[in-house]
């Protein structure tokens, strides 16, 4: 099994103009923090009911480009995100972007994990619904 | 004018570092509108893409690339409400979704 997710911290938010790149601000994304932490929870009792094993782990960025606010804002409406953005933070990446052609990054760690069945199931994974 | 996801290539290099898809069948859960998919689905055999979000899928096959069309298959729901084949598969992938 090969798991993705972010990492549970909040995504940093970037503009850079030309080389020279300036961290403005973060995403507020305790929704996803939270979920994160209680989806590790139940990969990790998986592996201590010796279910799973991790194998291999990588941790990446992340980076969402985007060439202006507008643009950034309909794409997280179209998306539904539940992080939350400050408007100041949008007001002074607009103000940043006003000084020059630039864009906008959103960087987010990501995690990736490969993790396999152990013996007592065919090496063959096969994906069963949990539940009553 | 637009946004673009990880157009440095570090997720593909993840995957491709941690996983062979050569040849596997595969099934990924919330793969949303295929963005992770394109990323592997060519060396994989088989790839049946789950996510419970229909306008998603519908994104995902209308961006389908023609080199993956006979191999990925897009389908809406989740792996309890989906029948899934007996037969199983080589690699499940959790897709953002944990």
């Amino acid at each position: 099994m090969l798991d993705v997710h972010p990492e549970p911290e909040h995504a940093r938010i970037l503009v850079r103009i030309g080389d020279v790149t300036r961290e403005v601000g973060k995403l507020d994304d305790t929704a996803y923090i939270e979920d994160i932490h209680a989806g590790r929870a139940v990969l990790a009792s998986l592996m201590q009911e010796g279910l799973f094993a991790r194998e291999r782990e990588a941790v990446f960025e992340h980076i969402l480009h985007a060439t202006d606010v507008d643009t950034w804002l309909a794409y997280r409406e179209e998306r539904s995100t539940r992080s939350v953005l400050d408007p100041r933070i949008v007001e002074r990446v607009r103000e940043l972007l006003s000084q020059g052609m630039g864009e906008i990054l959103v960087v987010e760690l990501g995690y990736a994990c490969t993790l396999r069945r152990l013996s007592g199931v065919s090496e063959r994974a096969s994906i069963e619904p949990t539940g009553e | 004018m637009g946004v673009s996801i990880d157009p440095e290539g570090t997720e593909t290099r993840i995957l491709h570092d941690l996983v062979d898809f050569r040849n596997k069948d595969v099934v990924e859960v919330g793969c949303g509108n295929g963005r992770m998919t394109w990323r592997y689905a060519e060396q994989a055999r088989s790839v049946l893409a789950l996510d419970p979000n229909e306008a998603l899928i519908a994104e995902a096959h209308q961006k389908m690339p023609d080199a993956v069309r006979s191999i990925v298959t897009f389908r809406t729901g989740d792996v309890q409400s989906v029948g899934l084949p007996d037969e199983g598969f080589d690699v499940a992938i959790l897709s953002w979704s944990l």
